[in-house]
């Protein structure tokens, strides 16, 4: 095979029809996987902001409970808490560029390393603000009157039985078992939603490495 | 090396004939061969802080312009069916008037059924990188670009045989 042939005809072609830009700012947003995921992340962590303030804001437009509402505010901003610290350091992560100078495998290594790591943290993150998630829209949902158990106590009675912990231990279990089973959902959920929408960039360059070692 | 965005396109546009290869040996379709091509440009833009002036810029930029080309992957919605590679007409569509071109347009045809990492092979023989050049760029052994540079010779070839042509 001529390759000096071939070379001679790539450089003979016409190179119109793809044009360098007058400036840098005309080249669209960066279509590398790591980038997509990233800008992907970047809205998803602006919505989340926007969930934590309208979960603040729901028990002052909702009448609600007032013992109900002080523990509900309390979850809120432990929840609160967690997620900002995580979006924190998510923010300094996403915003970190990835270097693509060095040799081939190198940037492949590194893209998955980038990659992967962008999905733990994001996993985590997600995970962390959801954990107590259950806790705060059932004490929401009790708070407000959503929930009526067939019982003669008063809602706050009900309430101060449930946060204290005042039960028989086959409740105290059910309820344990509900909640890990619900903890389990949002793991599961979470990981699966992380690995369908993200996880396929991770395979395709998993792809490539394993080209440079056949 | 610090370039003003001036120079920097300046420089893209005297070598954009390295951009314009890396994108068309890695994409057969004009849409994604622009993705590819303007990509490269963002990632060379941001990389050119790394570069020391040790070796040409060309090299470099060909460095550069393959990792990019190695970690980028076509916008889902325009892949075509990979069956598609052997179809014979398909040549036929694209822009070789003349008769000579049909060399070039076997031989893209022929590398869209390559792997990514022997696409950079190839392009860098073509290009008359050394294998020591080549084993650098692409991370792995002197010993290792030999086999793959052999075996990938060989695959184009016999690719190249199906589609009834030869050279």
């Amino acid at each position: 095979m001529n390759f000096e042939e071939i070379k001679k005809k790539m450089e003979g072609q016409e190179m119109n029809e793809l044009s360098v830009p007058t400036n840098i700012k005309q080249i669209e947003k960066s279509k590398l996987p790591i980038q997509k995921v990233r800008r992907s992340m970047r809205s998803e962590i602006a919505t989340q902001l926007v969930i934590i303030v309208l979960f603040f804001a729901a028990p002052f437009m909702i009448p609600m409970d007032q013992l109900a509402k002080g523990l509900y505010l309390i979850l809120q901003f432990v929840t609160a808490l967690i997620t900002l610290l995580y979006l924190a350091k998510m923010t300094w992560f996403l915003n970190k560029t990835s270097d693509i100078s060095g040799s081939s495998k190198d940037t492949v290594v590194a893209f998955i390393y980038d990659l992967k790591l962008t999905l733990e943290v994001y996993k985590t993150a997600v995970i962390a603000g959801s954990l107590l998630l259950p806790i705060s829209l059932l004490t929401f949902f009790l708070g407000i009157g959503k929930v009526q158990l067939n019982t003669p106590m008063s809602r706050e009675d009900i309430f101060l039985k449930l946060i204290s912990l005042d039960m028989s231990n086959t409740n105290l279990l059910i309820i344990i078992c509900g909640y890990l089973f619900i903890a389990a959902i949002i793991y599961y959920g979470t990981v699966k939603w992380a690995d369908r929408l993200y996880g396929v960039h991770v395979k395709n360059l998993q792809t490539t490495l394993k080209d440079f070692e056949q | 090396m610090q370039l003003s965005e001036q120079e920097f396109l300046n420089a893209i546009n005297k070598h954009k004939g390295i951009l314009y290869k890396v994108s068309r040996m890695y994409f057969d379709n004009l849409e994604d061969q622009q993705d590819l091509f303007q990509e490269i440009i963002l990632q060379l833009w941001k990389s050119i802080h790394t570069f020391k002036g040790s070796s040409e810029l060309s090299s470099w930029m060909y460095r550069v312009a393959i990792n990019t080309a190695i970690v980028f992957f076509k916008q889902e919605k325009r892949k075509p069916a990979q069956d598609t590679l052997f179809d014979n007409e398909a040549i036929a569509f694209e822009n070789y008037d003349d008769h000579k071109d049909q060399q070039l347009a076997h031989f893209y045809e022929a590398v869209k059924k390559l792997t990514k990492i022997e696409k950079a092979i190839i392009l860098q023989l073509i290009e008359r990188f050394s294998g020591k050049e080549i084993a650098l760029n692409l991370g792995i052994s002197e010993v290792n670009v030999r086999v793959k540079a052999k075996r990938t010779k060989e695959k184009l070839q016999e690719i190249i045989k199906t589609q009834g042509y030869e050279f």
